[in-house]
């Protein structure tokens, strides 16, 4: 399509025409005919008013009710703040959240030094809190609590030191320099030993003095005591019997047995007396005759003995 | 409404209906910006017919329905209005065509104004036969016209020409420089005189 030349266009003079100077004074003759027809166009009667549009122009619109278009020119500065809020699970759970978040995004931005720094201080931490409850592995316990009593005023438990001088608390009371008295206290090493190896009293050191409760730490000073700790203790005596001749030294009058004898439950069927003891050879009747005539058969004893063919 | 035309072209009166609200466009917009069911049927009135004039010359699939959602725009923006009575006419005008670019970007084809106009012209109910025949033969011609442009500069004449906007005003609308509305406005009109010359029937 070509284009003709067109005179300088005078943007006034289209102005002018279009607001209904005369054409002869803008320039413009040639188009008046084409602004007309457009005049026709525009001159159709009001299109058909659909039904949301219809209520909008029936009902109109209150500025006091907060409508559309009230509103949009009252929410310049954005919406209000909201009155209830959060529910108050939801803003402990956001908090914890937005915590986490905010470490996790501080510790993205570290160094791989500063996070290996802070990995190292962490386990550190986490040893030496475990350390003070006492309950790592012997060795590491033993490592923790040498630290701990060389850098700082306070003492971890250390079973491995109080199991490696088991043997020499044993060996001071066997010499007496613990207590002065020579000899092993059987019960207090049965008790030390007990306690040292019992897995929930790990901290207990060797002290015999210092009872140790529940069952299997018995405390009795004799065997009935100790037995009268135990569930069956109803069963068990009242009282040891005396210590006898039974056990006494050989040759006393009282070693023959009879006395200890008479105090059991047979008591009735034990010989009031036991006979001599004659040393063979020694007397006449060596042959054994004498000592069986002194016997309850002697009426059965043969009076001699047959010669020797 | 009408502008009168003597046969030396001379033209007087209301041109293209560009004032229909005349001095108490204040009054008016104050009380439709109140919601006022008077002022805003009113405003709607007035400027509704230009609205669906342009839209059918433009070729919109529908034009009536188009004009509806235009004016639910401007009803329901008009509190956030502030200026006069040309620039209400600007503003609403630059929805319209904001509107149309939508749908034929939604449609995802060329505007059709070829056929269509003259056809989907509304019956009006005991109006005038010959004036009628007039009108008809005026939007044929108005489209004959327009669909020998190029659809830039259709754009630009018709705002210019039928809405009544402002080289500043289009090219807000059509998202150009005003230098570039300009060489369109320019080129378009060259090219409308040119056919006016070469067919002077058309007119």
């Amino acid at each position: 399509m070509d284009e003709m030349p067109v005179p300088p266009l005078d943007d006034r003079a289209l102005d002018a025409l279009l607001t209904g100077a005369r054409a002869g004074q803008s320039g413009f003759d040639w188009l008046v005919p084409f602004v007309e027809d457009l005049e026709q166009s525009a001159a159709a009667p009001a299109p058909v008013v659909r039904p949301v549009l219809a209520t909008l122009l029936a009902q109109g619109f209150s500025t006091e009710k907060g409508d559309l278009p009230a509103t949009a020119a009252s929410n310049v500065t954005g919406p209000a703040p909201q009155a209830a809020g959060l529910p108050k699970w939801r803003k402990k759970r956001m908090l914890i959240s937005e915590l986490l978040a905010g470490l996790a995004t501080k510790l993205a931005g570290l160094g791989m030094a500063a996070k290996a720094g802070l990995g190292l201080t962490l386990a550190a931490a986490s040893t030496t809190a475990a350390g003070a409850v006492g309950v790592l592995p012997a060795p590491a316990q033993h490592a923790v609590a040498t630290v701990v009593d060389a850098t700082t005023p306070f003492s971890f438990p250390d079973t491995a030191n109080a199991k490696s001088s088991f043997g020499a608390t044993v060996s001071n009371d066997a010499t007496g320099a613990s207590d002065g008295v020579p000899g092993v206290d059987g019960k207090a090493v049965s008790d030390a030993a007990k306690n040292k190896h019992t897995a929930d009293a790990p901290t207990s050191t060797v002290d015999a003095g210092t009872p140790a409760t529940g069952v299997g730490a018995n405390t009795g000073a004799t065997g009935l005591d100790r037995a009268n700790q135990t569930p069956a203790a109803g069963h068990v005596p009242t009282s040891v019997p005396a210590a006898t001749g039974n056990s006494g030294t050989p040759g006393s009058p009282a070693s023959n047995g009879l006395g200890t004898a008479a105090t059991t439950p047979a008591a009735g069927h034990v010989p009031t007396s036991v006979p001599p003891v004659t040393s063979g050879g020694s007397t006449s009747a060596s042959n054994g005759l004498g000592t069986a005539a002194t016997t309850p058969a002697a009426g059965h004893v043969p009076t001699s003995v047959p010669a020797r063919p | 409404m009408e502008r009168k035309v003597d046969k030396t072209g001379v033209s007087s009166g209301r041109p293209l209906g560009r004032a229909p609200f005349g001095p108490d466009f204040d009054c008016l917009l104050a009380a439709a910006q109140t919601g006022a069911p008077w002022a805003l049927e009113r405003i709607y009135t007035g400027l509704s017919p230009a609205v669906v004039g342009y839209l059918r010359v433009q070729g919109a699939a529908d034009p009536e329905d188009l004009t509806n959602e235009v004016f639910l725009s401007v009803l329901r923006g008009i509190g956030s209005f502030a200026g006069t009575e040309p620039e209400l006419r600007s503003w609403v005008f630059t929805i319209a065509h904001s509107r149309l670019v939508d749908e034929r970007r939604r449609i995802s084809r060329r505007p059709q104004t070829a056929g269509g106009p003259v056809d989907e012209l509304p019956d009006r109910a005991g109006g005038d036969a010959e004036h009628e025949a007039l009108e008809r033969l005026s939007r044929q011609r108005v489209h004959d016209l327009c669909e020998q442009l190029a659809p830039d500069q259709r754009d630009v004449l018709l705002l210019r020409l039928m809405a009544g906007l402002t080289i500043e005003a289009i090219a807000a609308a059509m998202g150009r420089s005003e230098g570039a509305v300009k060489a369109l406005q320019r080129r378009g009109l060259a090219n409308l005189r040119t056919i006016l010359e070469r067919d002077p029937v058309s007119l």
